[in-house]
């Protein structure tokens, strides 16, 4: 790869001491990932070596911003996505590319600004080093710039609904209690496709039900008082209950992440219409919608298990709280419980059936049909992706990258033409990019976008 | 009072954070210290503790971080590492100075700041920005994005449009030539 003429002798194992060291930054390294490096590092001195001078670059590379070479950092992070290299990936970098270029040359949506900069003006008030203070400085100081970065790569708003000054939109809110008034107070104006993250934080009496729900182009981050976070998908609903024994959640239309707190004596159940799903472990992403009739599951972290609801519970209790009374469905998170729950409901529902999930497992569940994908954990990862208000795509027909979009939109997308159906499309989109996805798609694909007052068409060119 | 109260929560969070990724933290924590001894991941665990608590407002902090929460945690527990480290040999140095010079008044770190290293670094640093400059555009963006502004894996994926194993892969080819840079140095020197 490099010229290694000049290289030391512990230049073969240079590529596997970077190969570890990434692995271990990532945040994922396994057991086993853990127990192989042990080896490989303890098999040999000069593998051990090659270790540490990684690790030691690594460390150092922290802090090439301030070497004086700031010119060329600037110029490496905002350019040039059009020649990447995208060979085992096969997706387009070139959208994204586009995008996020347009994206840092336009004003800061308001509630994204303003919540980046409450980050980043706490980022960097937050040192009150004893220690070190030069490395608080410094973490500080990275921390600032990566929100920064974030805000410069989602906020571009096209719509002209939204023209207003940009000094209107920079206030650092003064207290921290103002911030969930003030965010969900915000978006009063929905009438548009402006795309938005909002943030609510719940107080929830025991035993009161609540409901939550998004509207078309929002996604709402709740955080419960049991530490639990649930993140709604544009145009979704969901009803809270906590109880003393149990903590209920009902989707009742959409799409939900839920990042869930651990509390062995508080199951936490997520209910929708054919399924109950039992949460044994923490991260997951539900998906609920009726033009799919499928429920798709996908677990980030931990562990579940996916119970069909028996028909009669779910007619008798259609809207109310989920069947809570059935020892089946009412299972605690101990190995024990699940078998016998999983025996309980084989023998008094011959329909039902329990499916566990672990990490990086997708279940897909519909009527009269179950699909398990195994292992999965970059799809899984990619089903989370619109909590930061991101769509991924790879190599998917036009028609469905557009009715994903259209989920987003108010003003809805159609297509025109049997063949721009086909048309395969790969990329990241920004939902706060708006209608610059469509002059991405327009450039990227044979087609042209044609807009009247009321609709937009996708049409060949 | 009412401070006390926001504290009190903040550390109800912290405890919650590190049982959530105890695991994850540990591993990192035995791999850089090459150890596997517990008390040593316990006392960066607890340095880790400190450090969030002094925090201001952390749950609003990690409502932006989202689900890279982990990669956050890591970032604090290295940056303690790479510190104890340099403390450690800060002291070494120190007493070594100290027993040669009857110098009781030698700073900490001394030869953390010294301008001897603080020049080998900047050569090193021109010497790492120069290798980077000659990789590939998505290798050098996936490598700073990383270590300057601390994104995570996943959110660079998201960020230039390629799969989080390409980046890793990215990162990695990227590590490898400023180690080759450095080493080019350290050998023509």
């Amino acid at each position: 790869m490099m010229s290694k003429a000049n290289a030391n002798a512990n230049a073969p194992h240079a590529a596997t001491a970077s190969y570890w060291v990434t692995r271990l930054y990532s945040g994922e390294m396994t057991a086993q990932e853990e127990r192989e490096l042990q080896r490989w590092r303890l098999a040999d001195a000069a593998h051990e070596q090659a270790f540490e001078e990684a690790l030691a670059v690594w460390d150092l590379s922290a802090e090439l911003y301030r070497s004086g070479s700031e010119s060329h950092n600037s110029e490496s992070h905002n350019s040039e996505c059009h020649d990447s290299e995208n060979h085992d990936s096969g997706i387009n970098g070139e959208i994204s590319g586009d995008i996020a270029n347009e994206a840092n040359a336009t004003p800061a949506h308001p509630a994204q600004q303003q919540q980046r900069q409450q980050h980043a003006t706490k980022a960097t008030k937050a040192p009150k080093a004893t220690t070190a203070p030069q490395l608080w400085k410094k973490l500080a100081l990275a921390a600032s710039i990566a929100f920064v970065s974030v805000l410069l790569a989602v906020n571009f708003v096209p719509t002209p609904t939204s023209k207003q000054p940009v000094t209107q939109t920079v206030q650092v809110p003064t207290s921290n209690g103002n911030k969930t008034n003030a965010e969900t107070g915000a978006p009063a104006n929905t009438d548009n496709d402006t795309f938005r993250i909002t943030h609510q934080a719940a107080q929830m009496p025991l035993a009161q039900s609540r409901v939550f729900s998004t509207k078309v182009g929002e996604v709402s981050h709740i955080r419960l008082d049991d530490g639990s976070e649930v993140s709604l998908n544009t145009d979704s609903t969901i009803r809270v209950t906590m109880l003393k024994e149990e903590r209920q959640i009902e989707l009742l239309s959409g799409e939900a992440f839920f990042d869930v707190a651990k509390d062995a004596n508080r199951p936490f159940t997520v209910a929708t219409q054919e399924q109950q799903i039992t949460v044994l472990g923490t991260a997951f992403n539900v998906r609920q919608r009726d033009d799919e009739n499928v429920l798709k599951v996908a677990v980030i972290e931990g562990r579940v298990a996916v119970q069909r609801r028996a028909p009669s519970a779910r007619q008798g209790t259609d809207t109310g709280t989920s069947s809570g009374r059935d020892p089946a469905q009412n299972s605690t998170p101990t190995p024990d419980a699940d078998a016998q729950a999983q025996q309980n409901s084989q023998q008094s529902q011959p329909n039902s059936y329990t499916e566990y999930l672990l990490a990086g497992d997708i279940g897909a569940f519909s009527d009269d049909n179950k699909i398990i994908q195994a292992q999965q954990f970059e799809q899984a990862q990619t089903s989370q992706a619109w909590r930061r208000g991101v769509v991924r795509f790879d190599d998917d027909p036009l028609q469905d990258v557009i009715k994903e979009l259209n989920r987003y939109r108010t003003h809805k997308i159609a297509l025109r033409g049997q063949h721009t159906k086909d048309l395969k499309i790969s990329g990241v989109f920004h939902l706060k990019n708006g209608d610059a996805i469509l002059d991405a798609i327009a450039a990227t694909l044979p087609v042209q976008v044609i807009k009247d007052q009321e609709h937009i068409y996708i049409a060949a060119k | 009072m009412v401070r006390k109260a926001r504290r009190a929560a903040s550390h109800g969070l912290i405890e919650r954070l590190l049982a959530e990724h105890t695991f994850a933290l540990r591993r990192f924590i035995r791999v850089r210290l090459h150890t596997e001894q517990q008390h040593e991941c316990d006392d960066v665990l607890q340095d880790v503790y400190m450090r969030l608590s002094q925090i201001e407002d952390l749950p609003a902090k990690l409502a932006g971080r989202l689900d890279t929460t982990r990669n956050y945690l890591l970032q604090i527990a290295s940056n303690l590492i790479i510190d104890r480290a340099r403390r450690a040999q800060a002291r070494k140095q120190a007493s070594h100075i100290s027993s040669n010079d009857d110098d009781d008044e030698v700073p900490l770190y001394c030869e953390v700041n010294s301008p001897e290293r603080s020049l080998a670094n900047k050569r090193k640093l021109q010497r790492i920005d120069h290798a980077l400059q000659k990789l590939k555009p998505a290798q050098r963006q996936a490598f700073m994005l990383h270590r300057i502004e601390g994104l995570s894996y996943r959110e660079i994926s998201d960020r230039l449009g390629l799969s989080v194993s390409t980046i890793e892969k990215h990162i990695a080819a990227a590590l490898t030539s400023a180690r080759h840079a450095i080493a080019k140095e350290e050998h023509d020197v």
